[in-house]
């Protein structure tokens, strides 16, 4: 006898991820998921753009770390709220972690969160934490290759961030072949391309975050 | 990568609907996976036979189909009474 199931099996954290982020509808925050390999530069990345977006929004920050809250308090500097998940070993968070660090804020004072995933091109990619938006970042001496090695990354991102683009003259980082694997994983998928060195990039990103932020509202109504 | 969880889920399921259809014995258990979902099929069926143990799905084969997007869904379970 055959019995009929269908029954997916990464449900619970999907309909997790799916009540944060009604949960954050309702009090009009949007959140932003940071993935990419570590040392790629994303805490450099929002300590660059922390004290811009603190004149503009209400910000915090949910530090995802495997081990130490190194991170955390680098970013304790900006003064912005910093929730810290330490994953004792796990390589992506997922959303019922994110539900608990939500815990830590005062959602009625903040506009804008920021999740710093786990420095991972893998798993981070596969799970949704709730966020509004993926953002995908690679850094100049990882490689032109990742799009293609990593595709499910890029295809779920709604941006890729080109970092460290002052290294670029340094390195055998080809940009043609970079956008061209890109165009082939996503065509949809924007990219700025940043240095945390020389701020290039920097106000086109804060940009990117505002009209992002401003359209998910306006999803809303 | 996370297939030891995903294979995890599986068998509560299994169970469940065994026993809701008076099944004594899981012969076959069929998953549709996604071709984004980052899981290696060996890697599946490695974790099936170990998680298999001492529960009904014991001696079950496990079918894995793949199917389009990252999903990872347990299609259907084959038994007897």
């Amino acid at each position: 006898m055959q019995i009929k199931i269908l029954q997916n099996l990464l449900e619970a954290n999907e309909e997790k991820a799916q009540e944060v982020r009604d949960f954050l509808n309702q009090k009009h925050i949007f959140m932003v998921n940071l993935i990419s390999s570590p040392g790629s530069g994303k805490t450099t990345l929002l300590e660059k753009t922390l004290p811009i977006l603190k004149q503009k929004f209400r910000v915090a920050v949910i530090e995802g770390d495997v081990e130490t809250e190194r991170d955390a308090k680098r970013l304790d500097l900006y003064q912005v709220p910093v929730s810290l998940i330490n994953t004792k070993g796990a390589c992506h968070l997922e959303s019922v972690s994110i539900e608990k660090a939500l815990l830590a804020f005062d959602l009625d004072q903040l506009d804008l969160i920021f999740v710093e995933n786990v420095g991972n091109l893998v798993c981070p990619a596969e799970f949704d934490i709730g966020e509004h938006a993926k953002v995908a970042m690679l850094s100049v001496p990882e490689g032109d290759d990742k799009p293609l090695k990593y595709p499910l990354l890029f295809q779920e991102a709604s941006l890729t961030i080109l970092n460290k683009i002052d290294l670029l003259k340094y390195t055998d980082f080809d940009k043609t072949r970079f956008y061209d694997d890109l165009e082939r994983v996503n065509p949809n998928l924007s990219v700025i391309e940043l240095s945390c060195k020389t701020n290039e990039g920097i106000d086109a990103w804060v940009d990117w975050l505002d009209k992002r932020r401003i359209a998910s509202l306006n999803r809303l109504g | 990568m996370h297939e030891f969880s995903i294979i995890q889920n599986i068998f509560p399921i299994i169970e469940k609907n065994a026993k809701d259809h008076h099944l004594k014995i899981i012969t076959k258990v069929t998953l549709n996976l996604g071709k984004s979902c980052q899981c290696l099929p060996d890697f599946l069926q490695f974790a099936f036979q170990t998680l298999a143990k001492n529960t009904i799905a014991e001696n079950a084969e496990l079918v894995i189909q793949e199917i389009p997007g990252k999903s990872a869904v347990l299609d259907c379970i084959e038994g007897s009474n």
